[in-house]
């Protein structure tokens, strides 16, 4: 396969993943589908190396992962105001099943947000988790363990209320 | 997954989720996504070893060389740092081939060079300065200075040198030697047993993962630790050729493989594998090429840090022919004869945190008892300086502080042939306690416009490690405009600990210490401790 083929197929199954990967952790599709594509081009620009990798979907992960999360500590302000003002994060309404999981995950503070959809959402298991977000297998399982206790509270109080 | 009910309800709504996405995304909106990304359809490919499978033997061309002279004619600086962060202490056995990043025997039958009488032991050697004085010569606004290497004393003993420090529990077991590198920011890294041993950020160890950590430490070898915070090593596969691995050790995923490029490193003459500011450049044993690395040296990898960007590194050349050394406008020529130096491969060069360089000049005849190794410094202000050390001391590496590490009493010892000059990171400074506040005496340095280059400046700032010394250098923002350096652990029963603050934009370094238990303040503070 040729480098332009290669790349194009790297894109062609990956990119999808990607931007629901970042939806589903930012509740915005026009934010996960531009981190997609920016992590897409700095793979094309350096593409003689990452092409050589043995899995240069993990590279492509790693780095929209990174902006992912950058993305969420620079508008985590920003974010909190909107989500004041409108009640509940910009979702697309018409899909309801994405909507349900960005409000549940919405009370999550933003790590524990990232780590619960790279988790049940991406498949990932915690080690592969702390790679991906730079901290330590405990700390992805403390999150998760906070994030599940959290979850399963509102859950319970959900079928409480109905 | 677990059987647990609300890992299988969470995994569902996850799940489907991300397929309410995944379904909004038509064919239509990926090839749209695809196409801009790709732009007009070319794509950022270079023809490297490993993408072609077997490398094939770089062999050096006429025309390439000639290409780099008019490069350089025209005022084509072109980068590229040394080969002082690739040492290979071992030497294999003879069944095996030479490691890409040894020093062989000579090819060429010239008389070994004529070096003057040792000096006296108990006498310091001073090695040689001289001002600038000649004009620039190919290098546009290069300042180019000469310096003869014929009336250098050799150093044959060292202890005759002046020891700036040590590398703690890094040297040699009987004759089994770690290897040393330095990255780009100025910290030492040795390897050994599978285990790369960080040496100024609290002496943090990286074992290797499976199978790297158990290869025999004669089949692998350290070649450099990237800008990208990716330590690189070649693994001995065949007769002629070696694999090329990259382990992370960057926080978060140290320890972590992220490349293998089998039957990558040509083990097929003395290769090289040099740091330049594009990547791992390969610099063939011999031929026609003048400068080292040539402009158009294949890239073996390219560097790229987390986020996908190019970390830049200052760029040094050797050209061989006018027996010079290049550093981004810079040029500093040593007037030898080249053919009474090695001339294979690309020598051991690293450029300095004060904008200079140092390297090591190989002689002819390396290896007999009356031959030296030259160490040749390039100064900012263009003047050089040249110290010869007897073959006995092999040199190791070069510093960025412009410092040579050789081994003594199964350590690494850190020494400054040059003691009659301000070394690059101790230039004289004023500490004022009163305010916290250290001063340059020779003013604030120019340029250091990247972050990388920051850091590296701001560890050469606080001198070199001291023995014992546990030191850590964090960049408080991105850019690293502010950078904090904490040394800590010192032998000293009063001080513990000293941080400096340096930031880069107002040119200021706060200063403040701890000291030892019963010798006052316990936290950082610009008391004095007693």
């Amino acid at each position: 396969m040729t480098a332009v083929a290669s790349y194009e197929a790297l894109f062609r199954e990956w990119y999808p993943r990607l931007v629901s990967l970042g939806t589903a952790m930012t509740g915005r599709r026009d934010v996960a589908s531009d981190i997609a594509q920016e992590a897409f081009l700095r793979a094309h620009r350096d593409w003689a190396t990452v092409g050589s990798y043995e899995r240069p979907s993990a590279w492509v992960r790693k780095v929209a992962v990174n902006l992912l999360v950058d993305y969420q500590r620079v508008n985590a302000r920003e974010r909190l105001a909107i989500d004041r003002l409108a009640g509940a994060p910009m979702v697309e309404s018409s899909r309801p099943a994405l909507t349900r999981w960005v409000e549940l995950t919405s009370t999550l503070p933003s790590r524990q947000r990232q780590i619960v959809t790279l988790f049940y959402g991406d498949d990932l298991a915690v080690a592969d988790i702390a790679v991906l977000l730079d901290i330590s297998e405990g700390a992805v399982k403390a999150s998760l363990f906070k994030a599940r206790a959290a979850l399963h509270q509102l859950l319970e109080s959900e079928v409480r209320d109905v | 997954m677990s059987d647990d009910p609300l890992d299988r309800n969470l995994h569902q709504m996850a799940q489907s989720a991300r397929l309410d996405v995944e379904r909004g995304i038509d064919e239509t909106s990926v090839e749209a996504a695809l196409s801009e990304t790709i732009g007009d359809g070319r794509l950022n490919v270079r023809l490297t070893p490993y993408q072609t499978g077997r490398p094939s033997v770089h062999r050096w061309m006429t025309i390439a060389a000639a290409a780099s002279v008019v490069a350089l004619v025209v005022g084509v600086a072109y980068v590229l740092i040394g080969r002082d962060d690739q040492i290979s202490s071992e030497t294999p056995p003879s069944s095996q081939p030479a490691a890409p990043v040894a020093t062989t025997a000579p090819v060429a039958t010239t008389p070994p060079m004529a070096t003057t009488a040792p000096a006296p032991a108990s006498t310091l050697p001073a090695a040689t300065s001289v001002p600038t004085t000649t004009p620039p010569t190919s290098t546009t606004n290069a300042t180019t200075t000469t310096m003869s290497l014929d009336d250098v004393a050799v150093i044959t003993s060292i202890d005759q040198l002046p020891f700036e420090g040590y590398l703690p529990d890094a040297g040699c077991l009987e004759d089994d030697c770690a290897q040393i590198a330095y990255d780009s920011r100025g910290a030492a890294w040795t390897f050994r047993n599978g285990v790369l041993t960080d040496h100024v950020r609290g002496g943090a160890v990286v074992p290797l993962p499976e199978p790297w950590s158990s290869v025999d430490i004669r089949d692998i070898g350290l070649i450099a630790i990237g800008p990208d915070d990716v330590a690189y090593f070649w693994v001995y596969q065949a007769s002629e050729s070696a694999a090329l691995i990259g382990i992370s050790v960057a926080d978060g995923d140290v320890g972590q493989q992220v490349v293998l490029l089998e039957d990558a490193v040509d083990f097929s003459g003395d290769t090289d594998y040099v740091p330049t500011p594009a990547g791992l450049a390969e610099v063939g044993c011999c031929g026609a090429d003048q400068i080292r690395p040539a402009p158009d040296a294949e890239l073996l990898v390219s560097w790229l840090d987390r986020a996908g960007e190019n970390p830049p590194i200052p760029d040094v050349t050797f050209d061989v022919g006018t027996v010079a050394l290049s550093r981004e406008g810079l040029s500093w020529t040593f007037a030898v004869d080249p053919q009474r130096l090695l001339a294979r491969g690309m020598p051991r060069v690293t450029s300095t945190h004060d904008g200079g360089v140092i390297g090591v000049l190989t002689g002819l005849d390396s290896g007999t008892d009356d031959t030296a190794n030259y160490i040749v410094r390039g100064w900012p202000d263009g003047s050089t300086s040249v110290a010869a050390l007897s073959f006995q001391l092999f040199v190791r590496a070069v510093s960025p502080e412009g410092f040579v590490v050789m081994v003594s009493d199964g350590r690494f010892v850190v020494a400054d042939l040059f003691s009659d000059r301000p070394p690059a990171d101790m230039e004289d400074r004023t500490i004022d306690v009163a305010t916290g506040t250290v001063t340059l005496d020779a003013g604030w340095p120019a340029g250091f416009d990247a972050p990388e280059e920051r850091l590296a400046r701001a560890n050469a700032i606080a001198g070199p490690v001291q023995l014992g010394e546990r030191r850590t250098v964090d960049a408080l923002d991105t850019d690293a405009l502010v950078v904090v350096v904490i040394s800590e652990g010192f032998f000293d029963d009063s001080v513990f600990g000293q941080r400096l603050t340096i930031d880069f934009t107002n040119e200021t370094i706060g200063w403040a210490q701890t000291c030892q238990p019963g010798r006052g303040q316990q936290d950082y503070r610009t008391d004095l401790c007693v």
